[in-house]
């Protein structure tokens, strides 16, 4: 008699198991962007401009909006 | 069967060697600094639990040796690393404070309350600012309301890992839209 697991045959279970289509996340072939400290490198172009520099210091000083 | 199935298997983290450590250590006392050059805040009143910014450090270690072994030996972007996990990390374990003062300004008590979230925030703009210009340059009153909402919801909403990673996708593959087209190589095809 053929074998069964929840009403599907053994040997289907067996063919669909093979299939392999679970898949993980690998977020694209390009992991990396390239800097090592992006966000340093990033720092220094905000203090390096002083224009930069006002809109930040007005964004992390300020006061927040409700929600 | 399932009961013994891992028995034999050891996946151990092995905590990284004090080198490491210090090197994080020193790329988040570069990070405060710059934080403080900003923002015109005193770097020496911002005081820091290195055991709960080791922790930080650890837990962005573990999680890519996650990557590695659950995600087809993913090496995270930077995107997925700073903001999914360094930011995460340091808004739930909270590492940095600064004492209030009698003297101190209702802005610079807000500041003091409000410390982790914004290093978070300076980081995830400083990630902005490197690699992807064009936003801050662009509708900067508009920038200012992201900036506040972000502050907002690292502080008072349910922001996973996960999350992050998604809510900072589209800035990851700007960039590389953008890099692609910028040299003469394409670069992602």
């Amino acid at each position: 008699m053929e074998r069964h697991i929840l009403g599907v045959p053994y040997e289907e279970i067996v063919r669909q198991c093979a299939a392999h289509t679970l898949v993980c996340d690998s977020n694209s072939p390009l992991q990396r962007v390239g800097i090592s400290n992006p966000c340093i490198e990033g720092g220094k172009k905000i203090l390096a401009d002083e224009k930069s520099k006002d809109f930040f210091r007005r964004v992390y000083r300020g006061g927040l909006c409700d929600e | 069967m399932n009961e013994t199935r891992w028995q034999s298997t050891k996946v151990e983290y092995e905590e990284p060697p004090q080198e490491f450590i210090d090197r994080e250590l020193q790329k988040y006392d570069e990070i405060v600094t710059q934080f403080c050059r900003i923002s015109d805040i005193d770097k020496t009143r911002v005081e820091v639990n290195i055991q709960a910014l080791k922790d930080v450090i650890i837990r962005v270690d573990m999680r890519k040796l996650y990557f590695q072994i659950y995600h087809s030996n993913m090496e995270a972007n930077e995107y997925k690393v700073i903001t999914g996990l360094e930011c995460f990390w340091v808004l739930k374990l909270r590492p940095f404070w600064m004492k209030i003062l009698p003297e101190d300004s209702k802005e610079v008590m807000q500041m003091a309350t409000w410390i982790n979230e914004k290093i978070a925030l300076h980081m995830t703009c400083s990630l902005l600012k490197e690699y992807n210009p064009d936003f801050f340059e662009k509708g900067q009153d508009i920038c200012e309301l992201y900036c506040k909402e972000l502050e907002y919801s690292f502080r008072y909403r349910d922001l996973s890992k996960e999350s992050m990673f998604l809510m900072f996708d589209p800035f990851y593959f700007t960039h590389l839209c953008n890099a692609s087209i910028s040299e003469e190589n394409l670069y992602i095809l």
